[in-house]
């Protein structure tokens, strides 16, 4: 064998020196992966095996990673001057300056939340109450008419681990897996062996159901739609599988017979719903679908969340006594955000900035709604919050409970450290601030 | 970098002279033309968020695509997103990671063909490889199944 014929040298593995930590759960997505082991040199990672690369943004890097744009830490609590430049400014002078805006604020509006701990959503949202704020949770656009759904209509789940040994038939609906949870295909859905699927991806039938084609259609049969038809084509899939009819559009025919064929089919949807007219319609239907084939073989349907504890903010809304389906507090799309004189917008490890639509960032800028970011990245948000307070960041530098997708428990572990203080810290130091 | 000038590149630097890349920003801007050094060895240009725009533009211009002239496994690192299905499909990763098998990335013990280290593709046993072993049945399972195109056995 020729040195190198094949694998260049710069592709080889060279195992970095440092203190190991194995087996770390990765704040991603909501895949929550365990299996992440690190290797630290002073206090930051220099070496991280079996992450993705959206979880390995999630770490404080080291040297070796100068080739991964990296994203920057929020440093110093910092106040907004009044040419636009930040101030630095206490930890104290950031908590004041925070409870005097949510105090003289006509409403308050509160976005992110899913990508903290569990024990920290408590307190956003008993911050909440006390506010009466209202809330867009980053995952709005999808759990939102999802638990809505589930109010309604019988529905079936099952666990990441039961897809992986049972599913031989999965489909991904409005969500691109290699995207949204990169790892979810490799882990549990397609390229895994398990009971019903010896033999991986070549055991299993893959679809994706989206208005245009994406890499997902590198190992899964597209099921082709377009905005306009989409709800149409669901309720067509749906009605066959019913009615176990034997016209079937050429079109849903594969996927149609993989269901037939399948003794647990899985079905995993994602943000892209929000992006059709009526998106509680869709989701509705995507559940009947789901309980259409539960009629004759197993099916589960599981939220591809892309946000790590995004389950855990709507199970810590039903644990505080607010139902996520029918208190018009709790938002879904933030798009859907219609920004008033006199709002103040709350803003905890999410950078809605980056969402909004132009129309939403001018009214912000016209009527001078303040942002305060909670954050431990600086972000567009951060970057024209008027108040910016540094958090610790969830799952890297702070412990705590979350959950994942198919709602099961996951302890997040902290591997590094960090000189802010918790999220957690911070909301319920902002909750003492409002006095009584 | 057609008709890039080295006062064109210094433009696009941070202009600190900080020497974190080891030389001043002139001296960088020069390195880069000459195929000395990359856009990423500069940390500053990198890491601060102002840098943004002119990090990608010297991206564009110097930075390694994937390219490879000699014959090999060519990765595209900015195509990669580490989901892992190159280790997950290749036989021979599978046989030596029970973990791979069990639905989790190898440990670092293991010796698999294909790990996942530093969210990117890397190649921690090449001499197992298919296409390395004399003999072995011929091999592209990581690269025909890699969905983001990010792998080329050229
Ligand atoms: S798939 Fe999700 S949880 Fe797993 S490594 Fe990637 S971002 Fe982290």
């Amino acid at each position: 064998m020729p040195e190198d014929a094949i694998i260049k040298e710069e592709d080889r593995f060279h195992e970095a020196e440092g203190e190991p930590i194995n087996s770390a759960v990765c704040p991603g997505c909501g895949c929550l992966c365990e299996d992440i082991d690190l290797t630290i040199e002073d206090g930051k990672v220099v070496q991280i095996f079996n992450a993705c690369s959206w979880g390995l943004s999630k770490f404080h890097l080291g040297h070796r990673f100068l080739r991964k744009p990296k994203r920057a830490k929020c440093v110093f609590p910092s106040r907004e001057d009044p040419s636009g430049r930040a101030l630095p400014i206490s930890f104290e002078e950031a908590i004041n300056n925070a409870t005097a805006r949510l105090k003289a604020a006509k409403r308050v509006v509160m976005s992110g939340l899913c990508q903290t701990t569990f024990d920290a959503q408590l307190a956003a949202i008993s911050l909440m109450k006390r506010l009466d704020a209202v809330v867009y949770p980053s995952e709005g656009m999808l759990l939102t008419p999802f638990f809505k759904a589930l109010k309604s209509l019988p529905y079936r789940t099952a666990t990441l681990e039961e897809v992986r040994q049972l599913a031989t038939t999965v489909i991904f609906w409005g969500v691109n897996p290699l995207h949204s949870c990169p790892r979810l295909v490799t882990r549990y859905a397609v390229f895994v062996a398990g009971i019903n699927a010896p033999d991986r991806h070549i055991s299993r039938k893959v679809f994706y159901a989206d208005p245009y084609e994406n890499d997902t259609g590198g190992f899964a049969l597209r099921i082709p739609l377009t905005a306009e038809n989409e709800r149409d084509i669901l309720s067509t899939l749906t009605d066959v599988i019913e009615e176990e009819s034997f016209s079937i559009p050429k079109d849903l025919e594969a996927v149609a017979r993989a269901i037939e064929a399948s003794p647990f089919v899985a079905l995993f949807v994602g943000r892209g719903i929000a992006y059709q007219e009526n998106p509680q319609a869709l989701m509705d239907g995507l559940v009947r679908l789901s309980n259409a084939i539960s009629r004759r073989r197993a099916c589960a349907l599981l939220p591809a969340v892309s946000d790590f504890n995004a389950m855990g903010f709507y199970f810590a809304l039903l644990q505080s006594g607010i139902d996520p389906a029918g208190d018009p507090r709790v938002k879904g799309d933030l798009r859907e955000y219609e920004p008033a004189k006199g709002d103040v917008l709350l803003c905890v490890g999410s950078d809605p900035i980056w969402f909004f639509t132009e129309a939403q960032i001018t009214a912000l800028r016209s009527m001078e709604i303040p942002v305060i970011a909670v954050s431990a990245l600086r972000n567009q948000t951060t970057h024209a919050a008027s108040l910016v307070i540094p958090v610790a960041e969830s799952g890297v530098e702070a412990e705590g409970l979350t959950y994942r997708m198919d709602g099961i428990p996951i302890w997040l572990k902290k591997s590094l450290p960090s000189a802010q203080p918790t999220d957690l810290a911070v909301l319920t130091a902002l909750e003492k601030g409002l006095g009584d | 970098m057609a008709g890039m000038k080295v006062l064109d590149v210094y433009r696009l630097l941070p202009r600190t002279n900080c020497h974190q890349c080891g030389m001043v920003c002139m001296a960088f801007a020069s390195a880069l033309l000459m195929g000395k050094a990359r856009p990423e060895d500069c940390p500053p240009l990198v890491e601060e968020e102002k840098h943004a725009e002119a990090y990608e533009k010297l991206r564009e211009a110097f930075g390694d695509k994937g390219e490879r002239e000699a014959t090999g496994l060519s990765i595209d690192r900015d195509k990669c997103d580490g989901c892992g299905i190159c280790a997950a499909v290749c036989e021979i990763s599978l046989e030596k990671s029970q973990e791979l098998v069990n639905g989790k990335g190898s440990r670092r013990a293991e010796s698999p063909v294909i790990a996942i280290v530093d969210g990117l593709i890397t190649i921690k046993n090449p001499d197992a490889c298919r296409r390395v072993v004399p003999d072995a049945p011929t091999c592209n399972a990581c690269v025909d199944l890699c969905p983001m195109k990010a792998l080329t056995f050229l």
